[in-house]
């Protein structure tokens, strides 16, 4: 009788011990640990869109003084005053970092791009690097939002100066600012905006270089121009806030009509698409722009030469017209070329953002007699780990690569291959230092949705990932340390992984030793850059490491479509088989629907909620991995004065728009007059 | 001589027939084209992915690439044969044409100072040591000549790039020319200009390519100094001077001579790794710029430049062969 008791109570303890033990194992997620400080990083001071910049129209207008002793008075330009729009968008001063500016000095970039042509509407590029951001101004503004307080950010006014909605939603009325001129004088009007709409973005013979088309605007979008400085929208979805987005660089950006015009198909019998497309050619001077800096001079794989606008149509509260910087010049060699020479003072600008090179740079920029200094933003770069969810045939999945969508789409196995990553030995093999910290997956932190509270952070556990493992059904059958399937056989998984890139590459391995570590076996597939995308694009592969320089994760309010699986070929991890269908997963339904409503909110506090619920989905469910988050530098020459803190080298836009370059100047004292390559001169002619 | 020389030239152009087909299916042996490189520019700038391939698609249809292979190279060789037209570059959105016509004069002009100063420095020292082999001045020589055949020349370029960028706040590197010289007229300013951004790349280049004309020169002319009628030029009273120079050395000089002619293509892209380094806009970036984005029709015609030149090359070497060697001259003829 005892004995059994004995047994009886043996057995409960051990079924209570063994419980416990389970419970001690069971996977609970905690909240990710705070991202460290460090001195070199700079937070943006939060402002509103009022607080940067007005149109109003000022007593009185100044601008260089050799514009006005060289150009006005010899009767080459007219006066400042009739050379700006009635009321010229104002920079306040209040909102400048180092106050109002002085007139003169250049900016020297170096780019690694080519120009093929300035018709940036019909395909061609300009060499990026900023430049085409400095010359072709677009309706509405991104690039310095990272500095607006989360519950304000709204696209900011440019060309189109204000805008309001109809009652029921679908018309949006966009006014666009009065009395501008192009760089060559003539006036700007909505038939500039008409021109870029009908005869390139609807027109199927025109590509955009980004690849611009009418459902980018949202699907059966119309616009219309009710009058020279008046156009209208109509969208099928009512409130469609999102466009507003869209209407920034690189999508509506007009070039001049009034010279395009007679080189478009449509309207010369003469001209073909692939004559409109190349014209003009790099060779063509002056090309008229609403840009701050015109093309003054070009000589192939050698330099870029801008000066400023003469007509440009913006100034600062004192009425000086801008830009501050009378040239702008990119040197075409190559991008490593870029930051060897903002190291060493030849070049002015650069972005840094492989972390094996921080400590050098941050090391070199310490030195007093340093050029440059460096600039940390917020922690926008991010690797994630994708795992491909489809389990109907996306990529065409062989047996055994079937049998692994069939354990990506286990959320036991999600959370198994999570617990098995340590973040910060990851960080750690990037780079050593307090740059790096540990991203869960979901929205970034250090961003304007970002909650804390509301992210699921599964931490480094082997143990509790083994115990995941195998509630996914995993055991190491043929006692080889490698987790078997159930019918037999090792789990095997591939990882597609950059090559050309030092950072995908340090991590690809330290995650293939990590999961190791928990029996499972991880195959990379190290493929150059091309071809990496080729096959992420196909579906095949069964885990993606990757950077996505794309914006929805940091912004989320631009491109937020991306945020899940709203359309067959939308989302990185999970799109859709031959037959067109998408196989979601319950709470992939759930996050497309939070997405959704979120498109369709108006209520900003709604908004912020619709988003935790967001990332409650996403690190809950572990709906891709996250890996590291660090912050990027920019290099940026010391002499060059109001370069607002904190600005990311990518968020909404490039650091190049971010920090609103048309008010950058040098002061007096910095100036170095040898830099400029065609001193007081503006440019001439079209040609 | 001029039947020899028409022979040659006309048994060339199958063999340049031949190498553009295999070089032209190399090239795409590699999956992705130029499609897939404005897809990931374009999603690397923060496109959405159905906009960057719209993009690539529009690209594709727009340059052929769509075609099947057979019908592109068809494309490109009759335009070759009958218009002259080498194709269209991608990236630069120009002609081929222009494209390497602007290439080769900086490439072929730095090229051979390179060439000209490792030969004369290479040949000289070669003699020297030869002359005085076994001793301390040959030991060193051949030192210095080891090191700079085994260091590779893109280690020594980065290793310089670093000192001048990080170390010594150089003012005056990468590309050809500061901005400020770049469309100026020559002058000395200029010339010294370019000296400081090129100084680099000739001394790595010479520093490498010394070592193996000095490594061949001293053991010919051992060998050649060895040989029976030096010691009958000695016995007749000449100068050593005279001995070495005006007898042993011309007979060393063969291999060297043959060397010049399959040097020429090694001339055009030797020095890849160092001009990608230093940012200089020559023929080797290009061949590697364009076959990373699938700009095929510029890889396509350097390569056949590359191959014209190495077959030049061969037949400039059978000249100078024949030129400084008399029996090659009158050996045609029954000896």
């Amino acid at each position: 009788m005892r004995k059994r008791a004995v047994a009886l109570g043996g057995i409960g303890f051990l079924l209570g011990a063994s419980t416990l033990a389970l419970q001690a194992y069971a996977i609970e997620p905690t909240t990710p640990p705070d991202p460290p400080k460090f001195e070199a990083q700079q937070a943006p001071n939060f402002v509103g869109i009022g607080d940067i910049l007005e149109y109003k129209a000022l007593p009185e207008y100044h601008e260089p003084d050799w514009v006005t002793s060289k150009y006005v008075d010899t009767g080459a330009l007219p006066a400042v005053g009739d050379r700006l729009p009635k009321e010229p968008l104002v920079f306040k001063v209040a909102n400048m970092p180092d106050g109002v500016g002085v007139y003169g000095d250049t900016m020297r970039h170096v780019i690694g791009g080519r120009p093929q042509g300035w018709n940036f509407l019909a395909g061609n590029i300009q060499g990026w690097g900023g430049i085409d951001i400095g010359m072709y101004e677009c309706l509405t503004r991104t690039g310095p939002l990272f500095t607006i307080k989360a519950d304000e950010v709204e696209p900011m006014p440019n060309l189109a100066k204000g805008w309001e909605w109809s009652e029921d939603g679908h018309e949006l009325t966009m006014h666009l600012i009065e009395g501008a001129k192009w760089s060559d004088g003539e006036p700007f009007t909505s038939d500039d905006v008409m021109f870029v709409w009908e005869d390139n973005i609807l027109d199927p013979n025109v590509t955009p270089a980004p690849g611009t088309s009418a459902a980018t605007f949202g699907e059966g979008t119309e616009l219309e121009a009710i009058d020279d400085y008046t156009i209208k929208w109509t969208f099928k979805q009512p409130f469609a806030t999102q466009y507003l987005y869209q209407m920034a660089y690189p999508h509506m950006c007009p070039e001049p009509a009034h010279i395009l015009k007679e080189h478009h198909p449509k309207y010369n019998p003469d001209a073909t698409y692939e004559t409109y497309k190349n014209f003009p050619p790099p060779e063509y001077m002056h090309y008229p722009v609403m840009g701050a800096w015109v093309v003054t001079g070009y000589r192939p794989d050698d330099i870029i030469i801008l000066r400023r606008n003469p007509y440009y149509w913006k100034v600062d509260e004192n009425g000086n017209q801008l830009p501050y910087l009378d040239e702008v010049i990119y040197r075409l060699s190559t991008w490593g070329d870029r930051d060897v020479q903002a190291v060493a003072g030849t070049g002015d600008f650069s972005n840094l953002e492989q972390p094996e090179n921080y400590v050098e740079s941050l090391r070199r920029a310490a030195d007093p007699d340093s050029p440059a200094r460096l600039a940390f933003g917020a922690r926008t770069i991010a690797y994630t780990l994708y795992p491909n969810l489809s389990g109907n045939g996306w990529g065409e999945p062989d047996e055994r690569a079937q049998k692994v969508r069939e354990l990506n789409r286990d959320l036991n196995f999600r959370i198994g291959l999570t617990s098995a990553i340590d973040r910060q030995q990851l960080g750690d093999a990037l780079v050593k230092g307090p740059f790096t910290t540990p991203y869960p997956g979901g929205i970034l932190a250090e961003t304007s949705f970002y909650d804390k509270d509301a992210t699921a952070y599964y931490p480094y556990d082997p143990e509790a990932a083994k115990a995941a493992f195998a509630a996914a059904g995993l055991e190491d059958t043929d006692g080889n340390g490698f987790l078997n399937f159930p019918e037999g056989g090792d789990v095997e998984l591939t990882m597609l992984v950059n090559a050309d890139y030092q950072t995908d590459k340090t991590l690809g391995e330290t995650i293939v030793a990590m999961m190791e570590r928990v029996g499972l076996r991880v195959i990379p597939n190290i493929v150059d850059g091309t071809n990496w995308n080729n096959l992420a694009q196909a579906g095949q592969f069964d885990l993606w490491l990757t950077r996505l320089n794309n914006p929805e994760l940091g912004t989320v309010v631009q491109n937020t479509v991306a945020l899940a699986p709203t359309g067959p070929q939308v989302a990185y991890g999970h799109r859709a088989g031959p037959d067109g269908t998408l196989d979601l997963l319950p709470f992939e339904e759930e996050m497309v629907d939070v997405v959704n409503d979120f498109i369709a909110s108006r209520d900003p506090a709604e908004q912020i909620e619709l988003m935790k619920k967001y990332q409650r989905l996403y690190t809950d469910n572990v709906y891709a991995v996250g890996l590291t988050q660090y912050p990027g530098a920019l290099i940026v020459n010391k002499r060059f004065a109001n370069i607002p803190p904190g600005a990311p080298i990518f968020l909404f836009n490039w650091a190049e728009d971010n920090i609103i370059r048309e008010r950058v100047y040098v002061p007096e004292d910095k100036q170095r007059p040898d830099f400029q390559l065609q001193p007081e001169t503006l440019p001439g002619a079209p040609g | 001589m001029l039947r020899f020389l028409l022979k040659r030239i006309l048994a060339t152009i199958p063999v340049l027939f031949v190498l553009s087909v295999v070089t032209f299916s190399i090239i795409h042996s590699r999956p992705g084209d130029y499609g897939d490189f404005v897809y990931a520019m374009l999603v690397a700038r923060g496109s959405s992915t159905v906009e960057a391939q719209r993009a690539a698609e529009a690209a594709r249809e727009e340059y052929g690439l769509n075609d099947p292979l057979p019908v592109r190279y068809v494309n490109w060789i009759t335009g070759i044969v009958t218009r002259g037209d080498f194709g269209h570059s991608f990236y630069y959105n120009r002609p081929v044409a222009d494209v390497v016509a602007e290439r080769l004069p900086p490439t072929i002009i730095l090229a051979l100072t390179c060439h000209i100063l490792a030969t004369i420095f290479g040949v000289s020292l070669g003699i020297i040591a030869a002359t005085r082999q076994y001793s301390w001045v040959d030991t060193l020589i051949s030192f210095v000549s080891f090191i700079g055949m085994t260091v590779p020349r893109f280690l020594l370029a980065i290793i310089i790039l670093y000192i001048l960028a990080f170390r010594l706040n150089a003012q005056n590197f990468g590309t050809f020319f500061s901005p400020q010289f770049g469309g100026a007229p020559w002058s000395w300013a200029k010339f010294v200009d370019l000296v400081q951004h090129v100084w680099p790349v000739v001394f790595i280049a010479t520093f490498g390519g010394l070592a193996y004309n000095m490594r061949v020169m001293r053991g010919n002319l051992l060998d050649t100094l060895n040989a029976q009628y030096v010691e009958t030029a000695r016995a007749k009273g000449l100068p050593e001077s005279a001995v070495v120079l005006k007898h042993a050395v011309p007979n060393a000089l063969h291999p060297l001579v043959a060397y010049q002619g399959v040097v020429l293509p090694y001339m055009l892209t030797g020095e890849i790794e160092v001009a990608i380094v230093f940012s200089l806009a020559t023929v080797g970036p290009a061949i590697v710029g364009s076959m990373a984005v699938g700009d095929i029709y510029v890889t396509a015609t350097f390569m056949l430049v590359l191959a014209a030149t190495l077959l030049v090359g061969n037949i400039i070497a059978d000249i100078l062969l024949a030129a400084l060697d008399p029996r090659v001259r009158i050996g045609g003829a029954k000896a």
